[in-house]
Protein backbone atom coordinates (compact mmCIF):
# COMPACT_ATOMS: atom_id res chain seq x y z
CA UNK A 1 0.00 0.00 0.00
CA UNK A 2 2.62 2.33 0.83
CA UNK A 3 5.93 2.65 -0.64
CA UNK A 4 9.07 1.93 1.50
CA UNK A 5 10.23 5.14 0.88
CA UNK A 6 7.39 7.30 1.66
CA UNK A 7 6.92 5.04 4.92
CA UNK A 8 10.03 5.76 6.36
CA UNK A 9 9.43 9.14 5.31
CA UNK A 10 6.15 9.06 7.60
CA UNK A 11 7.97 7.47 10.35
CA UNK A 12 10.78 9.92 10.36
CA UNK A 13 9.24 13.33 9.59
CA UNK A 14 5.52 12.45 10.04
CA UNK A 15 5.33 11.39 13.55
CA UNK A 16 2.60 13.69 14.72
CA UNK A 17 0.37 12.63 11.90
CA UNK A 18 0.60 8.65 13.18
CA UNK A 19 0.62 9.48 16.55
CA UNK A 20 -3.17 11.17 16.29
CA UNK A 21 -4.04 8.39 13.96
CA UNK A 22 -3.88 6.05 16.76
CA UNK A 23 -0.39 4.74 15.34
CA UNK A 24 0.85 2.99 12.52
CA UNK A 25 -1.51 -0.30 12.72
CA UNK A 26 -4.83 2.58 13.03
CA UNK A 27 -3.25 4.77 9.93
CA UNK A 28 -3.38 1.94 7.36
CA UNK A 29 -6.75 0.54 8.56
CA UNK A 30 -8.11 4.41 7.64
CA UNK A 31 -6.20 4.28 4.55
CA UNK A 32 -7.50 1.23 3.70
CA UNK A 33 -11.49 2.23 4.43
CA UNK A 34 -10.34 5.00 1.77
CA UNK A 35 -10.02 2.16 -0.66
CA UNK A 36 -12.45 -0.16 0.23
CA UNK A 37 -14.78 3.09 0.01
CA UNK A 38 -13.52 3.89 -3.45
CA UNK A 39 -14.03 0.74 -4.62
CA UNK A 40 -17.79 0.53 -2.97
CA UNK A 41 -18.16 4.34 -5.19
CA UNK A 42 -16.74 3.37 -8.40
CA UNK A 43 -18.65 0.05 -8.76
CA UNK A 44 -21.98 2.17 -8.15
CA UNK A 45 -20.92 5.02 -10.78
CA UNK A 46 -20.36 1.86 -13.07
CA UNK A 47 -23.23 0.22 -12.42
CA UNK A 48 -25.24 3.26 -13.00
CA UNK A 49 -23.37 4.14 -16.18
CA UNK A 50 -21.90 7.27 -14.99
CA UNK A 51 -18.40 6.15 -15.37
CA UNK A 52 -17.72 9.60 -17.00
CA UNK A 53 -18.65 11.72 -14.20
CA UNK A 54 -15.44 13.49 -13.17
CA UNK A 55 -15.30 11.86 -9.85
CA UNK A 56 -15.47 8.42 -11.16
CA UNK A 57 -12.91 9.16 -13.56
CA UNK A 58 -10.57 10.40 -10.80
CA UNK A 59 -11.89 6.77 -8.90
CA UNK A 60 -11.26 4.90 -12.08
CA UNK A 61 -7.76 6.51 -12.65
CA UNK A 62 -6.74 5.82 -9.19
CA UNK A 63 -8.33 2.66 -8.54
CA UNK A 64 -6.31 1.09 -11.72
CA UNK A 65 -3.30 2.73 -10.79
CA UNK A 66 -3.24 0.94 -7.44
CA UNK A 67 -4.50 -2.31 -9.56
CA UNK A 68 -7.89 -2.70 -7.73
CA UNK A 69 -9.73 -2.47 -11.37
CA UNK A 70 -8.59 -3.85 -14.79
CA UNK A 71 -8.68 -1.50 -18.04
CA UNK A 72 -12.33 -2.46 -18.31
CA UNK A 73 -13.12 -1.03 -15.14
CA UNK A 74 -13.98 -4.77 -13.73
CA UNK A 75 -12.52 -5.69 -10.10
CA UNK A 76 -9.70 -7.65 -9.78
CA UNK A 77 -8.66 -7.62 -6.61
CA UNK A 78 -11.15 -8.54 -3.46
CA UNK A 79 -11.14 -6.19 -0.88
CA UNK A 80 -12.21 -6.90 2.60
CA UNK A 81 -14.08 -4.61 4.86
CA UNK A 82 -11.09 -2.88 7.26
CA UNK A 83 -11.69 -3.12 10.95
CA UNK A 84 -13.14 0.40 12.23
CA UNK A 85 -9.51 2.88 13.81
CA UNK A 86 -9.49 3.31 17.17
CA UNK A 87 -7.36 6.36 17.18
CA UNK A 88 -9.24 9.56 17.00
CA UNK A 89 -7.74 11.26 13.69
CA UNK A 90 -8.10 7.89 12.32
CA UNK A 91 -12.04 7.87 13.13
CA UNK A 92 -12.41 11.96 11.46
CA UNK A 93 -10.78 10.19 8.25
CA UNK A 94 -13.19 7.52 8.29
CA UNK A 95 -16.08 9.75 8.98
CA UNK A 96 -15.01 12.13 6.23
CA UNK A 97 -15.59 8.65 3.82
CA UNK A 98 -18.81 7.86 5.67
CA UNK A 99 -20.26 11.35 5.23
CA UNK A 100 -19.25 11.30 1.53
CA UNK A 101 -20.72 7.99 1.34
CA UNK A 102 -24.02 9.36 2.17
CA UNK A 103 -23.94 12.09 -0.39
CA UNK A 104 -22.32 10.01 -3.40
CA UNK A 105 -26.08 9.14 -5.34
CA UNK A 106 -26.32 13.17 -5.24
CA UNK A 107 -22.59 13.86 -6.29
CA UNK A 108 -22.93 11.02 -8.87
CA UNK A 109 -26.18 12.97 -10.44
CA UNK A 110 -23.57 15.88 -10.63
CA UNK A 111 -24.34 17.83 -7.07
CA UNK A 112 -21.31 19.48 -6.74
CA UNK A 113 -23.03 21.58 -3.68
CA UNK A 114 -23.08 18.24 -2.16
CA UNK A 115 -19.51 17.67 -2.78
CA UNK A 116 -18.64 21.14 -1.56
CA UNK A 117 -20.70 20.26 1.71
CA UNK A 118 -18.08 17.47 2.69
CA UNK A 119 -14.99 19.16 1.29
CA UNK A 120 -15.61 22.52 2.91
CA UNK A 121 -16.40 20.09 6.62
CA UNK A 122 -13.37 18.44 5.58
CA UNK A 123 -11.37 21.42 6.35
CA UNK A 124 -12.68 21.59 9.83
CA UNK A 125 -11.64 18.31 10.95
CA UNK A 126 -8.63 17.68 13.12
CA UNK A 127 -6.71 15.11 11.07
CA UNK A 128 -6.61 17.52 8.15
CA UNK A 129 -5.01 20.33 10.10
CA UNK A 130 -2.77 17.91 11.96
CA UNK A 131 -1.94 16.58 8.05
CA UNK A 132 -1.27 20.62 7.24
CA UNK A 133 0.76 21.70 10.37
CA UNK A 134 2.68 18.36 10.16
CA UNK A 135 3.44 19.12 6.22
CA UNK A 136 4.41 22.32 7.02
CA UNK A 137 6.68 21.23 10.04
CA UNK A 138 8.41 18.36 7.83
CA UNK A 139 9.02 20.67 5.55
CA UNK A 140 10.77 23.14 7.13
CA UNK A 141 7.92 26.07 6.12
CA UNK A 142 9.07 29.51 8.27
CA UNK A 143 5.92 31.15 7.89
CA UNK A 144 7.42 34.98 7.60
CA UNK A 145 6.05 36.08 4.62
CA UNK A 146 3.51 34.13 3.01
CA UNK A 147 1.77 33.84 -0.38
CA UNK A 148 -0.89 30.80 -0.49
CA UNK A 149 -2.38 30.19 -4.26
CA UNK A 150 -5.04 30.21 -4.35
CA UNK A 151 -6.11 31.92 -0.43
CA UNK A 152 -8.21 29.35 1.55
CA UNK A 153 -9.56 31.01 4.41
CA UNK A 154 -9.26 27.99 6.79
CA UNK A 155 -5.51 27.79 6.10
CA UNK A 156 -5.07 31.60 6.51
CA UNK A 157 -6.94 32.07 9.66
CA UNK A 158 -5.53 28.91 10.90
CA UNK A 159 -1.74 29.55 10.16
CA UNK A 160 -2.18 32.98 10.93
CA UNK A 161 -2.97 31.90 14.35
CA UNK A 162 -0.43 29.01 15.07
CA UNK A 163 2.90 30.88 13.17
CA UNK A 164 1.90 34.57 13.55
CA UNK A 165 3.53 35.57 9.82
CA UNK A 166 4.39 39.34 9.20
CA UNK A 167 2.17 38.70 6.00
CA UNK A 168 -0.30 36.36 4.93
CA UNK A 169 -1.11 37.10 0.96
CA UNK A 170 -3.24 35.44 -1.65
CA UNK A 171 -6.24 35.73 -4.25
CA UNK A 172 -9.82 34.38 -4.14
CA UNK A 173 -12.11 33.80 -6.73
CA UNK A 174 -15.34 35.30 -5.05
CA UNK A 175 -16.44 37.71 -3.07
CA UNK A 176 -17.45 34.99 -0.34
CA UNK A 177 -14.41 33.80 0.93
CA UNK A 178 -13.22 37.52 1.69
CA UNK A 179 -16.42 38.29 3.33
CA UNK A 180 -16.28 35.27 6.04
CA UNK A 181 -12.33 35.98 6.37
CA UNK A 182 -13.24 39.77 7.07
CA UNK A 183 -16.00 37.86 9.59
CA UNK A 184 -13.49 36.49 11.49
CA UNK A 185 -10.09 38.36 11.73
CA UNK A 186 -9.25 42.22 11.95
CA UNK A 187 -6.56 41.67 10.01
CA UNK A 188 -7.83 41.38 7.02
CA UNK A 189 -6.85 44.03 4.00
CA UNK A 190 -8.97 43.21 0.95
CA UNK A 191 -7.40 45.06 -2.50
CA UNK A 192 -4.99 47.34 -0.66
CA UNK A 193 -2.10 45.72 1.41
CA UNK A 194 -0.68 47.08 4.17
CA UNK A 195 2.15 44.86 3.91
CA UNK A 196 1.46 42.90 6.87
CA UNK A 197 -1.61 41.43 7.96
CA UNK A 198 -4.08 38.87 5.76
CA UNK A 199 -4.20 40.60 2.49
CA UNK A 200 -6.72 39.00 0.10
CA UNK A 201 -6.81 40.04 -3.21
CA UNK A 202 -10.13 39.15 -5.46
CA UNK A 203 -9.19 37.92 -8.68
CA UNK A 204 -9.36 34.80 -10.96
CA UNK A 205 -5.77 33.38 -10.85
CA UNK A 206 -2.00 34.75 -9.65
CA UNK A 207 -2.01 36.31 -13.05
CA UNK A 208 -3.76 39.02 -12.56
CA UNK A 209 -2.48 40.13 -9.23
CA UNK A 210 1.33 38.69 -9.77
CA UNK A 211 2.71 42.62 -9.81
CA UNK A 212 1.00 43.66 -6.88
CA UNK A 213 1.45 40.43 -5.23
CA UNK A 214 5.41 40.61 -6.12
CA UNK A 215 5.63 44.12 -4.43
CA UNK A 216 4.70 42.52 -1.02
CA UNK A 217 8.14 40.24 -1.48
CA UNK A 218 6.73 37.29 -0.45
CA UNK A 219 9.39 34.63 0.48
CA UNK A 220 7.31 31.07 0.85
CA UNK A 221 4.55 30.15 -1.37
CA UNK A 222 1.98 27.45 -0.33
CA UNK A 223 0.41 25.55 -2.51
CA UNK A 224 -1.34 23.32 -0.29
CA UNK A 225 -4.16 20.81 -2.16
CA UNK A 226 -4.57 23.65 -4.45
CA UNK A 227 -2.76 22.51 -8.28
CA UNK A 228 -6.50 20.74 -9.07
CA UNK A 229 -8.17 24.16 -8.95
CA UNK A 230 -5.95 25.94 -11.07
CA UNK A 231 -7.68 25.86 -15.10
CA UNK A 232 -4.12 26.17 -16.18
CA UNK A 233 -1.81 24.80 -13.46
CA UNK A 234 1.40 25.43 -15.15
CA UNK A 235 0.85 28.88 -16.23
CA UNK A 236 -0.55 29.70 -13.12
CA UNK A 237 2.50 28.84 -11.05
CA UNK A 238 4.77 30.66 -13.85
CA UNK A 239 2.81 33.65 -12.99
CA UNK A 240 3.31 33.25 -9.15
CA UNK A 241 7.19 32.70 -9.99
CA UNK A 242 7.30 35.83 -11.71
CA UNK A 243 5.84 37.18 -8.26
CA UNK A 244 7.89 35.43 -5.57
CA UNK A 245 11.35 34.64 -7.71
CA UNK A 246 13.19 34.26 -4.14
CA UNK A 247 10.48 32.06 -2.48
CA UNK A 248 10.64 28.09 -1.73
CA UNK A 249 7.26 26.71 -3.15
CA UNK A 250 5.79 24.21 -0.30
CA UNK A 251 3.68 21.49 -2.59
CA UNK A 252 1.07 19.15 -0.56
CA UNK A 253 -1.32 17.74 -3.47
CA UNK A 254 -3.24 14.20 -3.50
CA UNK A 255 -2.60 12.33 -6.74
CA UNK A 256 -3.76 9.63 -8.35
CA UNK A 257 -1.21 7.60 -6.30
CA UNK A 258 -2.74 9.28 -3.19
CA UNK A 259 -5.38 6.68 -1.42
CA UNK A 260 -8.38 6.80 -3.86
CA UNK A 261 -11.45 7.49 -1.31
CA UNK A 262 -9.61 11.12 -0.56
CA UNK A 263 -9.11 11.33 -4.37
CA UNK A 264 -12.35 11.11 -5.02
CA UNK A 265 -13.44 13.41 -1.90
CA UNK A 266 -10.93 16.09 -3.42
CA UNK A 267 -12.34 15.76 -6.77
CA UNK A 268 -16.09 16.34 -6.04
CA UNK A 269 -16.30 19.30 -4.84
CA UNK A 270 -15.73 20.90 -8.64
CA UNK A 271 -12.07 20.29 -9.22
CA UNK A 272 -10.65 20.57 -12.64
CA UNK A 273 -8.10 18.22 -12.56
CA UNK A 274 -6.95 15.17 -11.32
CA UNK A 275 -3.20 15.18 -11.46
CA UNK A 276 -0.97 11.82 -11.40
CA UNK A 277 2.70 12.69 -9.35
CA UNK A 278 4.40 13.12 -12.53
CA UNK A 279 1.90 15.27 -13.93
CA UNK A 280 2.14 17.23 -10.98
CA UNK A 281 5.48 17.48 -11.04
CA UNK A 282 5.58 18.08 -15.15
CA UNK A 283 3.20 21.21 -14.59
CA UNK A 284 6.08 22.42 -12.03
CA UNK A 285 9.17 21.91 -14.08
CA UNK A 286 7.09 23.77 -17.01
CA UNK A 287 6.49 26.58 -14.74
CA UNK A 288 10.64 26.74 -14.12
CA UNK A 289 10.59 25.30 -11.02
CA UNK A 290 13.15 22.79 -9.68
CA UNK A 291 12.48 20.19 -6.80
CA UNK A 292 14.61 21.09 -3.52
CA UNK A 293 13.00 18.15 -1.56
CA UNK A 294 10.72 15.05 -1.69
CA UNK A 295 8.87 14.66 1.18
CA UNK A 296 6.54 12.10 0.27
CA UNK A 297 6.03 10.69 -3.38
CA UNK A 298 2.52 10.36 -3.07
CA UNK A 299 1.17 8.50 0.03
CA UNK A 300 -0.63 9.40 1.78
CA UNK A 301 0.13 12.61 -0.11
CA UNK A 302 2.73 13.83 -2.68
CA UNK A 303 4.77 16.47 -0.42
CA UNK A 304 7.94 18.35 -1.84
CA UNK A 305 9.76 21.98 -1.93
CA UNK A 306 10.21 23.26 -5.15
CA UNK A 307 12.36 26.66 -5.93
CA UNK A 308 12.59 28.83 -9.07
CA UNK B 1 -19.44 44.19 -3.98
CA UNK B 2 -17.87 42.94 -0.68
CA UNK B 3 -20.55 42.68 2.23
CA UNK B 4 -18.94 43.71 5.77
CA UNK B 5 -21.16 41.57 8.36
CA UNK B 6 -19.41 43.13 11.42
CA UNK B 7 -21.39 40.46 13.89
CA UNK B 8 -19.63 40.13 17.15
CA UNK B 9 -21.07 37.05 18.29
CA UNK B 10 -22.67 34.20 15.86
CA UNK B 11 -25.95 32.97 17.29
CA UNK B 12 -26.82 29.79 14.65
CA UNK B 13 -29.26 27.10 14.61
CA UNK B 14 -29.82 24.53 12.25
CA UNK B 15 -31.77 25.74 9.28
CA UNK B 16 -31.36 22.70 7.26
CA UNK B 17 -31.16 18.88 8.91
CA UNK B 18 -31.32 17.04 6.00
CA UNK B 19 -27.85 18.73 4.87
CA UNK B 20 -26.93 19.21 8.69
CA UNK B 21 -26.88 15.43 8.58
CA UNK B 22 -24.70 14.95 5.56
CA UNK B 23 -21.86 16.68 7.41
CA UNK B 24 -19.06 14.25 8.89
CA UNK B 25 -20.29 13.07 12.74
CA UNK B 26 -17.22 14.63 14.30
CA UNK B 27 -18.28 18.00 12.38
CA UNK B 28 -22.06 17.90 13.29
CA UNK B 29 -20.70 17.25 17.41
CA UNK B 30 -18.47 20.12 16.82
CA UNK B 31 -21.20 22.25 15.24
CA UNK B 32 -23.91 21.42 17.94
CA UNK B 33 -21.45 22.21 20.96
CA UNK B 34 -20.27 25.62 19.31
CA UNK B 35 -23.63 26.82 18.60
CA UNK B 36 -24.51 29.82 20.56
CA UNK B 37 -21.58 29.79 22.54
CA UNK B 38 -19.78 33.21 22.63
CA UNK B 39 -16.32 31.44 23.34
CA UNK B 40 -15.54 29.95 19.48
CA UNK B 41 -12.13 30.69 18.07
CA UNK B 42 -11.65 32.02 14.66
CA UNK B 43 -11.12 28.49 12.92
CA UNK B 44 -15.13 27.50 14.16
CA UNK B 45 -16.42 30.84 13.81
CA UNK B 46 -14.90 30.40 9.77
CA UNK B 47 -16.76 26.37 9.69
CA UNK B 48 -20.00 28.11 11.04
CA UNK B 49 -19.88 31.23 8.17
CA UNK B 50 -19.67 28.84 6.05
CA UNK B 51 -22.03 26.42 6.58
CA UNK B 52 -24.55 29.54 7.25
CA UNK B 53 -23.64 30.72 3.67
CA UNK B 54 -24.29 26.68 2.55
CA UNK B 55 -28.06 27.20 4.25
CA UNK B 56 -26.80 24.41 6.80
CA UNK B 57 -27.40 27.05 9.45
CA UNK B 58 -28.93 29.67 10.45
CA UNK B 59 -27.10 32.73 11.85
CA UNK B 60 -28.05 36.14 13.72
Amino acid sequence: MMSLLDALSMLRRFRGYIAGAGGVGDMINALRWSVWYAVKWWLEARDAGMADRPVAKALYRSLLHHGYIDEGGRPVKRVEQPKRPRGPYAQEWLALHEAFDRAFPKILRGDVEAGRLVAESMQAQGWYKLWRDDFLEAAGFEGKRVLEAPLSAHNAVDIYSSRSPELYVGYAGSDEAVEDLLEVSSAVSVGQCPGSGICVFVAPSACEVADALGQLAPREVLLFNSLHWMPDPAKEVACLKRAAPGALFYVGQAVVETMPGFLAITSAAGAIHTFSRSEVEAALEAAGLRRRKLLLREMPFYAAVWSP
Amino acid sequence: MLIQRGRERLDCEVADFERFSALPEDVQRKVLEDLGCPCVDASTRLLLLKLERMGVLRCL
